[in-house]
């Protein structure tokens, strides 16, 4: 899109501003360029009418994929409470998520499927099985709990635990698929997808490939925030 | 009514800032702390 030759956006009525950025978002979002695409829908979304709840409906479609794979952000429950359609479409997707649940994030995609695929959102949501992911490597680490107090320490110095074997995470992701589809993978799979977490960022450290062992890099810091 | 209750149009409320939680008595995390068991002592075993 060209608007080199046009007038400034802020000359023409309110409502097809919001029309125009609306549009320029789902077309950067086709595009993949998710970034631009977040800017144009966050801009279109300001400047909706409140009333208009088809129209805000209609820019959440996309803006929420979106934000998935920007910033790892999910809608709030009172946003999703607001748009039952929105609850319907994103609603078990988000709430797996949140849960570390790859089964049931893997049941609401395919579940929605025609309707993502319509939509054009079911590639962008796919990336979300990242966060679900993350949060299950995540959990591995809380549950993992601490490492023994060395001579001298006290509570308030206890590091949890940072070298944690790559068959913890395998047995982890076993229980999040369920029964039915965590019996097929197998440890180096497993390890080739915590690689792969750690190239994209999502969580800090390294693979010890003789020890069969990740470690992962001391205090807070070895999964960075929601907000990337 | 709804409309009342309508969010403000700025960004708050409206995406969970972090729902990052050190939250480990779930039933996945219990759940996890026993399979977790299991690996260590198939290791020793």
């Amino acid at each position: 899109v060209s608007s080199s030759d046009m007038p400034p956006l802020d000359a023409f009525p309110k409502a097809h501003q919001v029309t125009f950025n609306y549009y320029s978002g789902v077309l950067f979002f086709l595009e993949e360029d998710y970034k631009k695409a977040e800017n144009f829908l966050n801009e279109a979304w300001s400047s909706c009418h409140k009333d208009a709840r088809k129209n805000r409906e209609l820019i959440l479609t996309y803006l929420i994929p979106c934000r998935f794979v920007t910033s790892h952000k999910l809608p709030s429950p009172a946003l999703l409470a607001l748009y039952p359609r929105l609850e319907c479409l994103f609603g078990t997707m988000v709430r797996s998520i949140k849960r570390a649940d790859l089964a049931g994030f893997d049941a609401a995609l395919s579940a929605g499927e025609p309707e993502f695929v319509k939509r054009r959102i079911y590639l962008t949501l796919e990336r979300g099985r990242d966060i679900v992911l993350r949060n299950l490597l995540r959990k591995v680490f809380l549950v993992g709990g601490f490492d023994p107090l060395k001579e001298g320490q006290t509570e308030a110095d206890a590091v949890r635990r940072t070298r944690i074997p790559v068959a913890e995470f395998a047995a982890a992701m076993r229980l999040s698929l369920g029964q039915n589809n965590g019996e097929v993978l197998d440890d180096d799979e497993v390890e080739c997808m915590i690689a792969n977490m750690i190239y994209k960022g999502s969580m800090k450290g390294y693979i010890s490939r003789e020890r069969r062992m990740v470690v992962l890099s001391k205090g807070a810091s070895a999964f960075p925030g929601t907000s990337l | 009514a709804e409309e009342d209750t309508e969010l403000p149009s700025g960004n708050q409320h409206l995406w969970e800032e972090s729902w990052d939680d050190d939250e480990t008595n779930d039933d996945f995390s219990k759940q996890l702390k026993e399979e977790l068991k299991k690996v260590d002592a198939n290791k020793r075993s």
